[in-house]
């Protein structure tokens, strides 16, 4: 195994320790929709309207356009 | 996380017509009948865009370690990009008639947009794992 190769790998496994706290954000996401979708329990008023507040902010921004950075097309990076 | 979407989309048409709203809240207002189908979609529709959201980001925060070991990741996603953000546009409309007039083809045109944006989530988080090919 050359060096370029063991970079490349090192370089992913950044990218992964890296990543894990977005993905770990989105899986407890699926897991607290889930458990409201399944479990016997009342949704409260309070997570209604939270729910409503952050879908309208989520809807307004895209009727104003407002794309994140990272959701913009860049060109590819120079090797 | 693996087809975990698609589950959920299952979930929802299980659970579509529940009424579990407490009385008083957003979905559920004094004088009118509970909406948890707008719930459901609201909530499944937040789950589709923060996958595609995260993806999106990990790959930005990351592009040069992931573009030396795939361009085709960047690539994949770049496609995506374009697409998941007209139909992020598509659901703020979709939604924006739901909520003036709720009547049932204007849900049923809000959960096709939804179904769509799930398909691109599922695709999206195969991305990077795969190097690249969805």
């Amino acid at each position: 195994m050359n060096s370029a190769t063991i970079q490349l790998i090192m370089q992913g496994i950044a990218a992964a320790i890296s990543a894990a706290p977005q993905v770990i954000a989105v899986a407890n996401k699926a897991r607290e929709f889930v458990a409201e979708l399944f479990s016997a329990r009342v949704i409260t008023i309070e997570q209604q309207n939270k729910m409503m507040a952050h879908i309208g902010e989520m809807q307004a921004a895209a009727l104003a356009g407002a794309k994140p950075p990272h959701w913009e097309v860049e060109p590819d990076p120079v090797p | 996380m693996k087809n975990i979407l698609s589950i959920l989309t299952v979930a929802l048409l299980l659970t579509g017509c529940a009424h579990r709203l407490e009385p008083g809240g957003a979905y559920y207002p004094p004088g009118q009948q509970a909406d948890f189908a707008l719930y459901a979609a609201d909530a499944a529709y937040d789950l589709a865009y923060s996958t595609l959201d995260t993806v999106f980001k990990v790959e930005r925060d990351n592009r040069a370690a992931l573009f030396a070991i795939s361009p085709n990741i960047k690539h994949a996603l770049d496609d995506l990009r374009l697409r998941a953000w007209g139909v992020n546009v598509r659901w703020a409309h979709a939604r924006q008639a739901y909520l003036a007039n709720p009547v049932p083809s204007n849900l049923t045109a809000l959960q096709e947009v939804l179904a769509h944006a799930q398909q691109l989530a599922v695709t999206a988080q195969a991305v990077i794992p795969n190097g690249g090919n969805p």
